[in-house]
């Protein structure tokens, strides 16, 4: 039997063994020396997030004073929970002059004094207060804190994202892939919504063929607003958005992923919700499925929240708990990203996580964008992922295709063929081709990668275009 | 005459061959580590000024690395080299010689992964981007490695 630390101390003697019997390289040796035949191109680490575009002035007057109030939705009345105390705190609706929310701004700190960057989580909040920015959790725990007149700005654009590094990169600001028809998509759990339409005005549940199924215009019969935001939840039955409506008022809307009638993140629904329901905007998702509004203390022409702060927000039962009660100049999420090679290596990594499925152990296609495997049905299947801007079809290099064929997936154009006589299917979605099986640990039953492609494909968050040609790289 | 180029590229060099060439050499040897190395650098001698864009160049050299491997058809059994001699070390463990092959039954990315943080010593974020993944990809690799490590040799908790 060997003892943990004896692990360990052979382990450091291995490398020791390993330093003495490999020589550096040094510069001079490699320069000039012939250089391996050029890897494909370098996929640069792209920064993923991206800020909404910034408001639109409207200003419209509130028609129908003598409106109705609004009707509550068939759900409990939403309540204030401190710390276990219940207490009811249904707004008064109160419409009164112009609210301007502040817009996110750039940030980088100058010092990251007191951050833990190895275990910063994937995902939190951050508070804008008091010209501080405070990082937290999804719980609301502080993570470190800057003096927001201490950082400088990325570019001169408040749409630029806000970074922090070094290392990681945090990136502070709300999600949203641009589509290539001017709509902003985020997807989650094999949903995929979109903001569509020239204001804005529609949001939309987006299926992997790009079909498009409404799920709201303008919110509550609005007369003019816009979507800010929208998300689905983590188990893919909301979406989470904030909608902005006369004097960009903004509401914080639970949606229901598969249609149905939309309600405020305070509970109301009807074509008066939007005056009645207290001005209140989207956050984030926890990964419990709570959804982080913050309810507005002071509103222009909206309705205050008497209990004014930052909230875990139950969709199906609407009660709500206070992460952090108070005002705040601004409430954003903030994501670390930079830890993977490209963006497409992110994006397979997060559907792994959403299907429950871990990286395998096997598969190397070569690619700079991703090139990683899946435990499948108890096989390391291989799944790369190549930008389509690089190369005309998928990339194979010398190896040999064979018995190229168009395919289906779910009614998906694929093409399946053989890889050095290996089991191998492509597709292209979004902007990428993707390449699954084909390095010879797969060659016996192809159903097996259609079943893996259609588990992938909905998690992928792209729309799946032609079936790819393969050829070289 | 030392140009300016190859003066910043010397720098470069300096400053990431070490954790590049213990990666390539954890992965795929001594021998073919050190050729893997040397063609990366090579590589990024001949794309000097695309790599030093990069904002991960050291785990971009590593995938090029992984390349020149992959396109050599020499034998890639792993081994660790005879020390410097012959007898056992008064401080060595009794089983390195099983540890060794414990090892060599790793995927190339366990190794990598066990050797760089539990070897060398590398910070996770340290480790993670010199193999060009996020740290929790890294914790994966070296939760399979060491959780295989344990079982080959038998490791006790009793000291964990």
């Amino acid at each position: 039997m060997t003892a943990e630390p004896d692990l360990h101390a052979g382990l450091r003697r291995v490398t020791e063994q390993l330093d003495r019997a490999g020589a550096p390289t040094d510069a001079a040796a490699v320069i000039g020396r012939r250089p391996p035949a050029s890897p494909r191109p370098a996929r640069a680490v792209l920064a993923t997030a991206a800020v909404l575009a910034l408001l639109v002035g409207l200003v419209a007057l509130l028609a129908g004073e003598d409106q109705d109030e609004g009707v509550k939705a068939d759900v409990p009345p939403a309540s204030v929970t401190t710390d276990g105390e219940g207490t009811t705190t249904l707004p008064d609706s109160s419409p009164s002059t112009e609210t301007t929310v502040p817009e996110p701004g750039p940030i980088v700190p100058a010092s990251y004094e007191g951050m833990s960057w190895e275990v910063l989580p994937e995902r939190g909040l951050a508070f804008l207060a008091g010209g501080r920015v405070t990082l937290t959790d999804l719980a609301g725990t502080d993570l470190a804190s800057f003096a927001q007149a201490d950082l400088p700005g990325v570019g001169n654009s408040a749409a630029d994202p806000i970074l922090v590094g070094p290392g990681p990169t945090v990136e502070v600001g709300e999600p949203g892939t641009p589509e290539a028809d001017g709509c902003s998509s985020t997807g989650r759990a094999g949903v995929r919504v979109a903001i569509c339409g020239e204001e804005q005005g529609e949001l939309v549940r987006l299926a992997p063929s790009g079909e498009r199924t409404p799920l709201s215009g303008l919110a509550f019969g609005a007369i003019v607003g816009r979507w800010r935001v929208a998300a689905p939840s983590p188990d893919g039955r909301w979406v989470l958005g904030t909608f902005s409506a006369e004097c960009e008022v903004p509401t914080a809307v639970l949606v229901p992923a598969d249609g149905g009638p939309l309600r405020t993140a305070d509970g109301f629904t009807g074509d008066d919700a939007l005056r009645t329901a207290a001005t209140s905007y989207s956050v984030e998702w926890t990964d419990d499925g709570q959804a982080v509004v913050v309810f507005e203390g002071e509103s222009g022409c909206g309705t205050a929240d008497p209990a004014p702060g930052v909230y875990r927000v139950d969709p199906d039962r609407g009660a709500r708990t206070v992460l952090r009660a108070g005002t705040f100049d601004r409430v954003l999420r903030w994501e670390r990203t930079g830890d993977h090679e490209s963006e497409l290596a992110a994006t397979l990594d997060r559907a792994r996580d959403e299907l429950g499925l871990t990286e395998g152990t096997g598969g190397d296609h070569g690619s700079p964008g991703v090139d990683s495997s899946v435990m499948w049905e108890g096989r390391s299947i291989p799944v790369a992922g190549y930008l389509r801007e690089l190369s005309d079809g998928v990339p194979v290099g010398s190896r040999h295709a064979d018995g190229v064929a168009p395919g289906e997936v779910d009614g998906l154009p694929v093409t399946t063929f053989l890889l050095d006589g290996s089991n191998a299917l492509a597709f292209t979605c979004g902007d990428a081709f993707w390449l699954i099986g084909g390095d010879g640990t797969w060659v016996r039953t192809a159903e097996a990668l259609r079943d893996l492609a259609a588990t992938l494909i909905p998690r992928l968050s792209c729309t799946v275009g032609e079936a790819p040609t393969i050829g070289e790289g | 005459m030392t140009t300016e180029r190859e003066a910043r590229f010397t720098t470069y060099c300096a400053a990431v061959e070490p954790r590049l060439r213990r990666a390539l050499v954890a992965a795929y040897g001594v021998d073919l580590g050190a050729e893997a190395t040397a063609d990366a650098l090579a590589w990024g001698w001949e794309h000097f000024e695309r790599l030093e864009a990069m904002d991960n160049g050291a785990g971009y050299l590593w995938r090029v690395g992984q390349t020149s491997v992959r396109r050599t058809t020499r034998q890639r059994r792993w081994t660790v080299p005879a020390g410097d001699d012959d007898g056992p070390a008064p401080d060595r463990p009794e089983g390195e010689p099983a540890l060794a092959a414990a090892l060599a039954g790793l995927s190339p990315r366990q190794r990598t992964a066990v050797l760089l943080v539990h070897g060398y010593g590398y910070p996770l974020a340290e480790a993670a981007a010199a193999m060009g993944c996020r740290i929790r990809t890294l914790r994966n690799h070296l939760d399979r490695g060491l959780g295989r490590l344990r079982t080959d040799l038998g490791v006790t908790d009793d000291d964990r």
